[in-house]
């Protein structure tokens, strides 16, 4: 299993990384540092599952997701991020998402999360 | 600004956030207020984030001196004390970070009085922010677990005069 952590900091994606270990899952990562970034190597080879923050440089997030789904590409994706806001819940699940995990996140959280995407 | 409470109001909103972020994601225990003043020291560097909503734009701060700053950032990544130093753009990074998970739990907090408040990214300085002639700055001296550091709130200042 392959997951790709998509955020412009270095510390949140080492934490989310480490998060998906202590959850039990047995992964390698790829790091990406923003969505245009991350869109070129989804593109080349396909992750098992994305997680990806929602503010970022050049391409945010949510241009992420809605530019992988009008190419078609179905990758799993789901949000960790600061931002809670339910509009910004809505338009990510009504785009594709699969999981919208507020920092800061328990390790219970990113079980729950992670459960039935990964299953 | 009408009907928020106006952003000089935002301050116990910004230490009530910070406080959360404190015992969550930074493991540090409970935040204290030691005390409010218009600057944070000279000495400090941290990280700022700007909020945009309807009803105004602000930044929220947080500051701290060489050694609190790597004493947040090592909390958030969750280090062992017998770690070695992380270096100073690390340090950036991460309190960068703590201010943007921050953000959004002042976000949070506010949800009921403002309507779509937008963050944008964090950057990290050196030295107080200076009030211009159009912005006002209020600052929380807090204390968290056996850090020093300061909250800021930066608002415009004709909602300061509200």
């Amino acid at each position: 299993m392959q997951i790709m952590v998509v955020d412009d900091s270095k510390a949140m994606r080492s934490i989310v990384m480490r998060a998906v270990r202590q959850a039990g899952y047995e992964a390698t990562f790829v790091e990406a540092t923003n969505g245009a970034e991350a869109l070129k190597a989804i593109r080349a080879a396909p992750p098992t599952l994305v997680m990806v923050d929602w503010n970022m440089p050049e391409m945010n997030g949510i241009e992420l997701l809605q530019a992988l789904r009008a190419e078609g590409n179905a990758v799993k994706l789901g949000f960790v991020t600061s931002e809670s806001d339910p509009s910004m819940r809505d338009l990510a699940f009504q785009s594709g998402a699969l999981f919208m995990l507020t920092k800061p996140f328990t390790p219970d959280a990113v079980k729950a999360a992670l459960a039935p995407v990964l299953s | 600004m009408s009907g928020t409470g106006g952003a000089s109001a935002w301050l116990g909103d910004l230490e009530a956030a910070f406080g959360d972020v404190a015992q969550t994601a930074l493991g540090k225990g409970e935040m204290t207020v030691t005390g409010r003043t218009a600057l944070p020291r000279p000495e400090y560097q941290g990280a700022y984030i700007g909020l945009v909503s309807p009803q105004g734009a602000v930044q929220i701060g947080v500051a701290s001196g060489e050694g609190g700053c790597q004493a947040l950032a090592r909390g958030l990544l969750g280090m062992d004390p017998a770690d070695p130093p992380l270096p100073p753009a690390e340090v950036a990074d991460a309190v960068c970070e703590v201010i943007n998970i921050v953000a959004g739990a002042f976000k949070a907090r506010l949800r009921d009085r403002v309507t779509s408040m937008h963050m944008g990214l964090p950057t990290f300085f050196r030295g107080p922010a200076q009030p211009t002639g159009h912005t006002a700055v209020d600052v929380a001296d807090i204390r968290v677990g056996d850090i020093p550091a300061a909250l800021i709130l930066v608002y415009p200042r004709t909602h300061a005069e509200e």
